[in-house]
């Protein structure tokens, strides 16, 4: 299957990339997409994403579709997503 | 008594009289300071239905117990007084160096009161208070006035808070600038100006003193190391304007006076692209360890020189919100509101307002003195600004505030007038955020995100945004204590993810500073009843239930386009919601505040003169 | 002889933030009281965004100890900072008028001319740089800055190099 993967604020600065296409084989939880995602961008493990864990550190969210954020990074991710890697902090 | 002086001044400008009022440890630790403790002097210090740009509205500043210390993010003050956009209470903060020299003068508050027969500079000399003649800095821009006053009085550490040519004018979004910051919002500018005085300088030469040096310097820099982490990322690495992107990818970023909430040029306006192109500097407040003022130059096109500290509020009113795509020309019009001394986040969604009324025909080039302010016309919202601020041709409405305006011009462009009790909505598209949209409608201030704050259990995902369901009264409640926490104390909010057990922390410090002994509990008393206090006032000037609302746009208009599409706050919604958080309040379903409320608040006066009898409740069916 | 090159505090004005949080704590330490005007390290801000901190540079020659009137001013052999005998200063300013970088306080408690001591009788980093909240300061020598500089200059050029 096939998502895109979009990066915000400091990923996007660590990443050097707006977003990211990701076609993965069967039906991937999104904990396995972020363990995906920093191999392709090892400057994401630490700041962004934890190293094995891959969880993500408490100042990132993934939201999903701009509708709601992923609270379980164990759930499976579905074809065609918009997963966006952004601050978890709201407002100013 | 440590950190607080116990003294608050008060001037009569128009008699030039001045005198001390003193205050306990008792009085103070009920409103620890910022705006709890302005708000106070406001209530104690205005006549009930005072104009709010006449002689007996009273100008409060109150200072933050941590101004002036290593507490990192506390060197701050609050500003109140009636507003005269919403005629209830208009509390502002502000960080600057300006709170640490009240301090050091020997003032926990200033009260000022009445008008100046010509205009004044007041000078706040320790006890010495001297009423310089203005005339030399009128017309002179906010950060112009600081810079005159400092050299005409020959000593750097004099720090100036001053109005620009809006606060001149009575422009009822009018601002105060200290050094670069504001006290922007809800017209406190415009109160100054009515008042004749153009600018309060003050020097203190008093230092402060702890009642636990050792303690609060741990503490301090316990809280210092605490804010470079995970907390406060997003601050350090891109500042405010990293809403702009996200909020715009939730489908929540006003575009076009909130017909959108998707805008096409997004990228272009973004936190991560100021930073690309345009960044040249953090800058940190007074005292404050994160630094999340992103300073922006433009080096090149027609706003090249153009310069400003960017945050996202005035950003999104200036920008998307009036269609405009190109973060030259927003930090140009940024600079501008500044300058001048105009809330840009007024500014831009009058403006927004302005250009919807052109497109739609309700107002033509010739009400606009030959201008075409259709939506994305920078040129024409650098006009306007200047105009407003000088209150030329159509400015001069528009420098009313969009409530006003629209009632004046009537012709349906009420219907996307977009403010709650009169001032100007903030960057949020509040039809998607349904917990947000009840904060915002029920806030003392107005349309206010931070005196709210409940944005963030809908954008952080706590809640499900979509939804309107009971309970998120509670939250709004909660949402709103804390941020009013705060803004007494004075914290910087965002500090606010930098505690394990925040209410105690906080507390321990507070004792630290100020010798006063603070339960977490007693400070968690003073949120709620701070927002009891805030309501009080407003029940005392005229408020009643239509004051808890939402712009019709808000209610009628579903959302076009993006994540929310089809969305909008159903009026039910809203009933639902408010009735739901006066029940959580502990108030009547009228959204009156009884008097034993207040009473357990320690609010006794104030129970005597606007509290209701509590409303005998209606025994259960099948109670035994 | 060359003359012994001391180490003293270093602002690097692209990190200062202007908080002057370094003020208050260098303060708070020298003299029990939050009081920035008796601060041994001040920030200056040049509105809008110039802005650096700047303490004793333990200049070579120091002209303080020359312009004294009273000899009260002397060099610690130890590590060079400017020592003020108590007994001998009467608090008449010419080492203020002296000193090009406004590096010395005068606090008119003590009557006495008081300069940063780099705060070597303390245990670990002196106050300024452990509260300086983005590493802004630091111990130096000009030797160090210039060897920074140095390095600083050609990483940015390989940078810019590569970029393209
Ligand atoms: S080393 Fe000590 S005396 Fe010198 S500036 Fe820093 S805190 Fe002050
Ligand atoms: S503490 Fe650091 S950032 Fe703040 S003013 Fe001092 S040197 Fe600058």
């Amino acid at each position: 299957m096939e998502l895109v993967v979009e990066f915000f604020g400091l990923a996007r600065q660590l990443a050097q990339t707006k977003e990211c296409r990701i076609a993965l084989d069967g039906q991937p939880s999104f904990r396995q997409i972020l363990a995906h995602i920093a191999g392709q961008f090892p400057a994401l493990v630490g700041p962004v994403i934890l190293p094995e864990t891959f969880d993500l550190v408490s100042s990132y969210m993934l939201n999903l579709d701009g509708r709601r954020r992923v609270t379980d990074l164990d759930a499976p991710a579905a074809e065609g997503q918009r997963l966006l890697l952004m601050f978890t902090e709201a407002g100013g | 008594m440590y950190a607080y002086t116990g003294r608050i001044l008060h001037i009569d400008v128009t008699n030039r009289k001045t005198s001390i009022q003193r205050v306990g440890p008792d009085f103070i630790k009920k409103y620890l300071g910022g705006t709890g403790l302005a708000t106070r002097l406001v209530y104690d210090n205005t006549p009930k239905g005072c104009d709010p740009l006449g002689p007996e509205n009273a100008l409060c500043f109150a200072v933050s117990a941590f101004a002036g210390t290593t507490v990192p993010v506390g060197t701050k003050h609050g500003v109140a007084a009636k507003s005269p956009l919403t005629g209830f209470i208009g509390d502002s903060l502000s960080g600057s160096y300006f709170s640490e020299m009240m301090r050091r003068a020997g003032y926990d508050g200033i009260v000022i009161k009445g008008q100046a027969p010509k205009w004044v500079v007041v000078f706040i000399d320790d006890d010495d208070i001297q009423f310089l003649d203005a005339a030399p800095y009128m017309g002179m821009n906010t950060l112009e006035t600081q810079r005159a006053i400092r050299e005409r009085l020959g000593d750097e550490n004099v720090r100036v808070s001053a109005i620009g040519p809006a606060g001149e004018r009575l422009v009822r979004y009018a601002l105060i600038d200290n050094d670069g910051r504001q006290a922007g919002r809800s017209g406190n500018g415009a109160v100054m100006g009515s008042k004749r005085i153009k600018a309060i300088a003050i020097r203190g030469s008093h230092p402060i003193t702890v009642a636990d040096p050792k303690g609060l310097m741990e503490a301090s820099l316990r809280l210092i190391k605490a804010s470079r982490g995970p907390g406060t990322l997003k601050y350090r690495t891109l500042g405010t304007p990293a809403n702009v992107l996200n909020l715009n990818k939730m489908g929540l970023l006003p575009t076009r006076n909130f017909q959108e909430t998707v805008f096409e040029e997004a990228e272009k306006v973004s936190g991560e692209y100021l930073h690309e192109r345009y960044h040249v500097k953090s800058v940190a407040c007074a005292g404050c360890s994160i630094a999340c003022e992103q300073w922006g130059a433009v080096k090149e096109g027609k706003y090249k020189g153009a310069m400003i500290g960017l945050d996202y509020e005035p950003l999104f009113a200036v920008g998307p919100n009036c269609g405009i795509g190109d973060m030259a020309a927003i930090i140009r019009l940024v600079q501008l509101c500044d300058e001048y001394g105009l809330d840009a986040m007024s500014t831009g969604v009058v403006i927004s307002w302005a250009m919807e009324c052109y497109e739609r025909g309700i107002l033509t080039k010739e009400d606009f003195g030959g201008l075409e302010p259709y939506f994305g016309n920078d040129d024409a919202a650098v006009e306007l600004v200047r105009r407003i601020a000088y209150r030329e041709g159509i400015g001069d409405l528009l420098a009313e505030g969009v409530k006003r305006a629209s009632e004046r011009v009537g012709k349906g462009s009420e219907h996307f007038a977009m403010h709650v009790k009169g001032l100007e909505m903030p960057g949020y598209d509040v039809r998607s955020l349904k917990t947000f949209a009840l904060g915002i409608a029920v806030v003392a201030r107005g349309a206010d995100h931070n005196r709210a704050l409940s944005y963030e259990v809908d954008i952080k995902g706590e809640v499900d945004r979509f939804k309107a369901e009971p309970g998120r009264g509670k939250l709004a409640m909660e949402k709103e204590d804390f941020a009013c926490i705060l803004d007494c104390l004075v914290l910087c909010k965002f500090l606010r993810n930098c505690f394990t057990d925040f209410e105690r922390e906080v507390a321990e410090i507070y004792t630290m500073a100020t010798g006063i002994p603070l339960t977490p509990e007693e400070l968690k008393q003073v949120g709620e009843r701070v927002v009891n206090l805030k309501k009080a006032f407003n029940i005392r000037e005229g408020w009643t239930m239509a004051d808890d609302w939402l712009p019709p746009r808000v209610l009628e208009d579903p959302l076009p386009s993006g994540p929310g599409k089809g969305v909008r706050v159903t009026p039910e919604e809203l009933r639902m919601l408010i009735q739901d958080y006066y029940a959580a309040r502990g108030w009547t379903p009228e959204g009156l505040i009884p008097k034993s409320k207040l009473i357990a608040l320690g609010l006794e006066d104030i129970a005597e003169e606007i509290g209701v009898e509590e409303p005998v409740a209606a025994p259960a069916a099948g109670e035994a | 002889m060359a003359q012994p090159v001391y180490e003293h505090i270093i602002c690097d004005p692209a990190k200062c933030t202007g908080c002057r949080l370094c003020e208050y704590a260098c303060a708070m330490v020298k003299t029990g009281k939050f009081d920035a005007n008796l601060s041994r390290i001040r920030v200056v801000r040049i509105e809008p965004i110039t802005m650096t901190a700047i303490a004793c540079r333990l200049c070579a020659d120091a002209p303080c100890i020359i312009a004294c009137p009273r000899n009260a001013l002397s060099r610690s052999e130890k590590n060079g900072v400017i020592l003020v005998d108590q007994d001998k200063c009467d608090g008449c300013g010419w080492c203020i008028e002296a000193c090009d970088f406004g590096a010395i306080v005068l606090n008119p408690e003590t009557k006495n001319a008081e300069i940063c001591d780099l705060c070597q009788d303390l245990e670990g980093e002196p106050p300024c740089i452990a509260y300086c909240p983005v590493e802004a300061l630091s111990l130096g020598t000009p030797e160090t800055l210039r060897q920074k500089a140095r390095r600083e200059v050609v990483a940015k050029l390989f940078e810019e190099l590569f970029k393209e």
